[in-house]
């Protein structure tokens, strides 16, 4: 971490632009590590900040959700909004897409509005000119009345007087807040800002700015004005907000908004010169926007990008695929030179040198299985963390990732979700916890969490295991109904993620499902260093916010599994089997009784924290080391086995995976009722693929 | 006049002449550059997404967002 402060000036300035505009790539060039990492509170939106250190005095940059205006609409502009409003800032850096000055500097202009202690950045600028795009960074500065500089952070060009530009505001004060002529506004604009006068507001905006919001009908601030007795300003708002409805035929909302762009388009005139270049939309775009192709190349791409990242981790789903071939062989020697396999073997090679070295006791126990145990299991999560974060960067960043989502946007629309969900969705697949980190690709808060909620009942490649183990040891002579069972199995796993991502949704009081109405950023290749540093970051604090909790969690699994009341227990005689006992009657929904029931709850106890060692603790209480042995020598039904491996499937997301959503959605809340759901939920499921299973003869 | 982007051919250019919807969504049109007055072009709009450049920048719109869009011509024509 950064040290701030020490005797110097410490300055905070705000970092506001649009989605796509490039914020985190210059974040991350500006200050080359991101020093806090949080979420703003009450939001899944993240609160970066970075720390630039200047001679005498250290710059913290406050990394501002990306929005299109401070229009308080959505979580992420509430959150941008409030902290201009009121947030302990020196100076604003607004970020302006060279390529779209006519479109982003609407956002730069209303911010503008508010204050003039601001820098604006011109950014994307070694693209510019390629494109036919020329921007007169002067004019710009003239209009604007504030400094203006032009950037890139792929080359670095323009970051040193960025740099300067931005410590001359912050020790010189900056200029007047910029007026715009709102026409026929002008009036009401006075009128209410007169009424306004002597209140004391309490936040960092011109009275004419409130005025203005007024008029446009800002609930939040009709509110704040209220509270500060202004009720007299807010009901002359209102009234000339009808009147002008009714003399323009337009209400005053759609008129400020189209003054605003007016202005930008005078200031364009002026600063920006387009050269008709071909707009350079090459052949991969046509095909990913085309209506049959593009949904299949998006999700060819997205499905690669998947295999690519697993391939790299675990093996799957190449493993597989040459087990099904007939090289098993080839397939464990992949799977041991996968990142997960060095890993684990390398942490099997020090618990066995610690257990070779050390005289059996507890203590040892405690360090080999217990402790190296949790500690391979946080740093497991690593690799795969980074890889699926720098995959999701480079769909991302190299524009295919928002083309993708709207090609795919149709076919989650029907479960309240946006194109954005496949990503998370395919991730899902291989494992849950860089699945859950990845619902950050989608643009709406409410979006977010149904996919924090949903993704856990997504079968995780430890759940496809299971499910494996249970096919061979109940169904393997009918390869039909082998095939039938895992269907099912998929098919419910598939219809719970879609009716918690609607029922999320519902609670939420969200609406519909998300509306298409998508940027897409031309396409171009990313720069590598900067994605790495992004993914690197990323990966780091998840380590930092996450790691601890997981860690925690799988050592207290290890204890009630392997202490009893007499301390070091067998597992049969352990807390967890104890608990097992206690809780069988639990079991009776599927019809399981006694020593069968006792052996299924305590799997799935054991099975907290990671959904593999279901099968391994199951072998353990049966003194076996073959998992399919183990599970057919509790003698179940068809139908109960198909009941058991659902309930396996969903019934609660493993420690790491809770530990994400609580870290990712900033909320103990929202982690308990998920994990409480996903009990209920399988619980019911798998009390109804019983009885099914039972009527149908099973 | 006036029809709904949604029934804009490929390859037109159009302006926008209004935005109807709900308050958010309406608002978020607006300030995406589908203010009245801004010209729009259709790149792509047969089945799926329709696809339009406007200020500088290129858009995929739903279907049903893009009905809520009402365009007239660029250059004379209509409105």
């Amino acid at each position: 971490m950064a040290e701030v402060g020490s005797g110097r000036r410490v300055y905070r300035v705000a970092v506001v632009g649009n989605p796509n505009v490039g914020k985190s790539t210059l974040f991350t060039r500006l200050t080359r590590e991101i020093a806090h990492i949080a979420n703003w509170p009450g939001t899944t939106v993240e609160r970066k900040e970075g720390v630039l250190h200047l001679d005498g005095a250290d710059v913290v940059l406050v990394d501002l959700p990306g929005v299109y205006s401070l229009a308080g609409v959505s979580v992420e502009e509430k959150v941008a909004r409030d902290y201009i409003l009121r947030g302990d800032w020196d100076a604003v850096l607004v970020l302006v897409d060279s390529l779209a000055p006519e479109r982003t500097l609407y956002l730069a202009v209303h911010v503008l509005e508010l204050t003039g202690r601001a820098v604006v950045a011109l950014t994307k600028w070694d693209a510019a000119h390629a494109r036919g795009v020329h921007v007169r960074v002067e004019a710009l500065r003239r209009a604007l009345g504030v400094p203006v500089v032009a950037v890139s952070a792929v080359t670095g060009e323009g970051l040193g007087e960025l740099v300067k530009a931005l410590r001359e505001v912050l020790e010189g004060g900056g200029g007047e807040p910029l007026k715009v002529d709102y026409g026929l506004l002008e009036p009401a604009i006075a009128e209410v800002e007169r009424e306004l006068a002597g209140l004391r507001l309490g936040v960092r905006a011109p009275p004419r700015w409130i005025a203005l919001k007024l008029l446009e009908g800002d609930e939040d601030l009709a509110k704040l004005v209220e509270g500060a007795g202004g009720g007299a300003a807010v009901g002359r708002a209102g009234e000339l907000r009808e009147a002008v409805a009714r003399s323009a035929g337009v209400d005053p909302e759609e008129l400020a908004v189209a003054r605003r762009f007016s202005f930008v388009d005078e200031v364009s005139r002026r600063a920006v010169v387009r050269a008709r270049v071909s707009e350079g939309r090459g052949t991969l775009e046509r095909l990913l926007l085309s209506p049959v192709a593009g949904p299949l190349l998006s999700l060819a791409i997205l499905v690669s990008a998947y295999a690519l990242v697993f391939s790299l981790n675990t093996g799957f789903p190449l493993n597989a695929l040459f087990k099904v071939v007939g090289l098993g062989e080839l397939a464990e020697r992949l799977e041991s030179f996968t990142l997960s396999g060095l890993i684990s073997s390398f942490f099997d090679a020090a618990a066995g040198y610690l257990r070779a070295g050390l005289p059996p006791s507890p203590l040892t126990s405690l360090l080999a299985d217990g402790l190296l145990g949790g500690l391979a299991l946080v740093l497991s999560f690593l690799p795969l963390i980074l890889t699926a974060l720098l995959v999701l960067a480079f769909l991302e960043d190299s524009g295919v990732g928002p083309y993708a989502a709207a090609s795919l946007h149709r076919l989650f629309q029907r479960v309240g979700l946006s194109g954005r969900a496949a990503y998370p969705l395919l991730v899902a697949l291989g494992c849950n916890v860089p699945a859950v980190m990845a619902s950050r690709t989608a643009p709406e808060e409410a979006e977010r969490r149904q996919l924090m909620a949903a993704v856990p009942f997504v079968p995780c490649q430890a759940r496809l295991v299971v499910l494996l183990a249970f096919a061979s040891a109940y169904f393997a002579d009918s390869p039909l109904l082998a095939a039938a069972a895992f269907v099912t199995a998929y098919a419910i796993a598939l219809a719970l993620f879609a009716a918690t991502s609607l029922a999320v949704r519902r609670v939420l009081g969200a609406g519909e499902a998300p509306e298409l109405a998508l940027e897409l950023p031309p396409l171009h290749k990313p720069s590598l260093r900067v994605l790495w540093w992004i993914s690197w970051d990323y990966a780091k604090h998840y380590l930092k916010r996450a790691g601890l909790v997981i860690f925690g969690l799988s050592l207290v699994v290890w204890g009630l599994t392997s202490y009893g009341p007499s301390g070091p227990a067998e597992p049969g005689e352990s807390y967890a089997a104890m608990a097992g006992r206690v809780l069988a009657p639990l079991a009776s929904f599927l019809g399981l009784s006694g020593s069968k029931a006792e052996a299924a709850v305590f799997a799935a106890l054991a099975g907290l924290v990671a959904k593999e060692t279901i099968l391994l603790s199951l072998a353990a209480l049966q003194g076996s080391t073959d998992p399919v042995e183990a599970l057919r020598a509790l003698e179940l039904s068809r139908a109960q086995a198909l009941a058991l491996a659902v309930f396996y499937t969903a019934y609660m997301p493993c420690a790491a995976t809770v530990a994400t959503i609580y870290k990712e959605s900033g909320s103990a809340r929202f982690a308990a009722a998920a994990v409480a759901w996903s009990i209920l939920a399988s619980a019911a499921v798998s009390w109804l693929v019983y009885a099914a299973a039972s009527a149908l003869g099973l | 006049m006036e029809v709904p982007l949604a029934s804009v051919p490929e390859g037109s250019r159009v302006v926008v002449v209004s935005v109807a919807g709900g308050v958010g969504a309406r608002r978020r049109l607006l300030e995406m550059g589908f203010a009245p007055g801004s010209e729009v072009e259709v790149v792509a709009n047969r089945r799926g997404p329709v696809v339009v450049r406007v200020r500088g920048v290129t858009v995929a719109l739903g279907r049903g967002v893009a009905a809520k869009i009402l365009v007239r011509p660029a250059g004379g024509g209509g409105g």
